[in-house]
């Protein structure tokens, strides 16, 4: 079985040590790993002592898509997976098969699915966060500001006025970084403020604005839980129509893949995966998101048996190479 | 192997700025004194190329080269895309005739980009004469051409990135 690790680790001496050990243990390795990015990881290694690492760790925990594990000198966020630095080779074969067997065995319980009752909450509840907050923000336009939260930690503020939302820079940070999507859904709240506490945030905090429109690439493109819009059909085809704004929209560089995949040539959900490689959770936000933009055209649908095993076509190792210099 | 990116564009779009922005090195630059109807626009122009560079994590380097933006130097526009990665073309969108000048270009280079790819970046996209962002892609429609385009402020890293990661990303899915 093959596992997917990512390394996210600012230091470069640091990040180059795991990966030079990642190359030599192998064979004392229960489990194929291979290095990607965050996006496609089971495990990410987290550097504890940089700026933004416990907002990270938190958002990991509050998913499933990865696996997050504390790096540095002592466990001071008393992670369930830690690894003391300087990293050994000793310590990460160990580490490495214990997460090997830990998801191994994880997978093979049987999981008890609740039963639908089929009632409007529970309708509500399988909305993605992204569907819900578009909700409340239809459902609030009397309001001038607000802002909303989830877990009780607001993170967008919104100008209904000024057609205006402001999110801070750190989250945004994190989030183009991750794609990891940090919240569950069931615990948003929005709270009326007023026009003054609105600027004062934006005065006294480092954020970055958006149109209502780009905050609905922003929702999209990375709170919808791996869920497609209602509105979309997983069958369809799509094509791109032109490039979404990524000089003003958040986006990351598997976004940027699936842009010029999908621009090229129109194609499904499923083969767009096959084709790339992401993961399904982050193709189907994408869609999500470029139909909140109306720049997908809908080329009919596709029959199953159309559908083609095409794997991801290996990069040009030049190409990769000039990914991960620019962009880590 | 040797791993050239071309920037070219017209007059005052800022293709000198936008090599300058990512590179590790000062930028090598064949400025000359505009005589021509360019003064009206700035002092100096473009004459031979510009020439940047990055290093990838092995030490290979990237060359980031920048063509002349005046068609009377077109000759070094044919030196220049020789071997060359893909190409990305800068607009001045307070330029008198933007999309002639976009279309030009992509006309110019048209072999090149079959070969490889293209990616397009519009500069002074709020200049109070210029053209809105959807003449642009209207034009690319009508043309049926898919290149990624953006508008972008040739002065910021990460605005130039978008435009190789971009060109990366279109050459990874040819």
């Amino acid at each position: 079985m093959n596992r997917k690790i990512a390394i996210q680790i600012e230091n470069e001496l640091e990040r180059n040590r795991f990966n030079s050990l990642l190359d030599i243990i192998p064979p004392r390795l229960n489990c194929t790993w291979l290095s990607v990015t965050p996006e496609q990881a089971d495990v990410v290694i987290v550097d504890i002592r940089e700026p933004g690492s416990e907002y990270f760790m938190e958002t990991c925990k509050a998913t499933t898509s990865a696996l997050p594990v504390a790096y540095g000198e002592t466990n001071s966020f008393n992670s369930q997976w830690y690894i003391k630095s300087p990293v050994n080779a000793v310590h990460l074969v160990s580490l490495l098969n214990q997460i090997n067997d830990f998801l191994t065995s994880a997978s093979s319980e049987p999981t008890s699915q609740p039963e639908k009752e089929g009632s409007d909450d529970d309708q509500a509840k399988d909305s993605s966060i992204a569907i819900q907050i578009k909700s409340m923000i239809e459902k609030a336009n009397d309001l001038s500001c607000f802002t909303l939260s989830l877990e009780h930690t607001p993170f967008i503020y919104i100008s209904q006025e000024q057609k205006q939302a402001i999110i801070t820079n750190e989250m945004m940070k994190w989030k183009t970084i991750t794609n990891v999507e940090p919240f569950k859904a069931g615990s948003l709240q929005y709270n009326p403020i007023k026009k003054s506490e609105y600027d004062r945030f934006s005065l006294e905090n480092d954020v970055i604005s958006f149109s209502l429109s780009e905050l609905d690439w922003f929702l999209f493109a990375f709170f919808s839980q791996g869920k497609l819009h209602p509105e979309l059909n997983s069958k369809a085809i799509y094509q791109l129509k032109n490039w979404p704004n990524f000089a003003r929209l958040p986006h990351t560089p598997m976004h940027v893949m699936l842009c010029a995949k999908l621009i090229k040539k129109p194609q499904s959900l499923q083969h767009l995966i096959n084709g790339t490689g992401v993961k399904e959770q982050v193709a189907v936000s994408f869609i999500n998101a470029c139909a909140s933009q109306n720049l997908l055209l809908s080329k009919g649908v596709v029959e199953l048996s159309e559908i083609s095993s095409e794997s991801a076509q290996k990069k040009p190792p030049v190409v990769e190479k000039i990914i991960r210099r620019l962009f880590g | 192997m040797e791993i050239k990116i071309l920037f070219t564009g017209s007059v005052g779009a800022g293709k000198s700025s936008a090599i300058g922005t990512i590179s590790e090195i000062p930028v090598i630059s064949t400025e000359a004194k505009a005589t021509d109807q360019v003064a009206a626009q700035k002092a100096t122009t473009t004459v031979a190329f510009d020439y940047g560079e990055f290093s990838l994590d092995d030490g290979q380097k990237i060359k980031l080269f920048g063509t002349p933006g005046q068609i009377r130097f077109s000759y070094m526009w044919d030196i220049l895309q020789k071997n060359a990665l893909g190409l990305i073309i800068l607009v001045n969108n307070g330029s008198d005739s933007p999309l002639d000048e976009l279309k030009m270009y992509l006309d110019y280079f048209k072999d090149f980009i079959e070969n490889t790819t293209a990616v397009i970046g519009i500069t002074h996209i709020d200049h109070q004469n210029g053209l809105p962002l959807d003449r642009y892609y209207q034009f690319l429609s009508d043309e049926e051409l898919v290149y990624p385009l953006f508008p972008i402020d040739a002065r910021s890293e990460d605005n130039v990135k978008v435009l190789i990661e971009s060109l990366v990303a279109m050459l990874q899915a040819a």
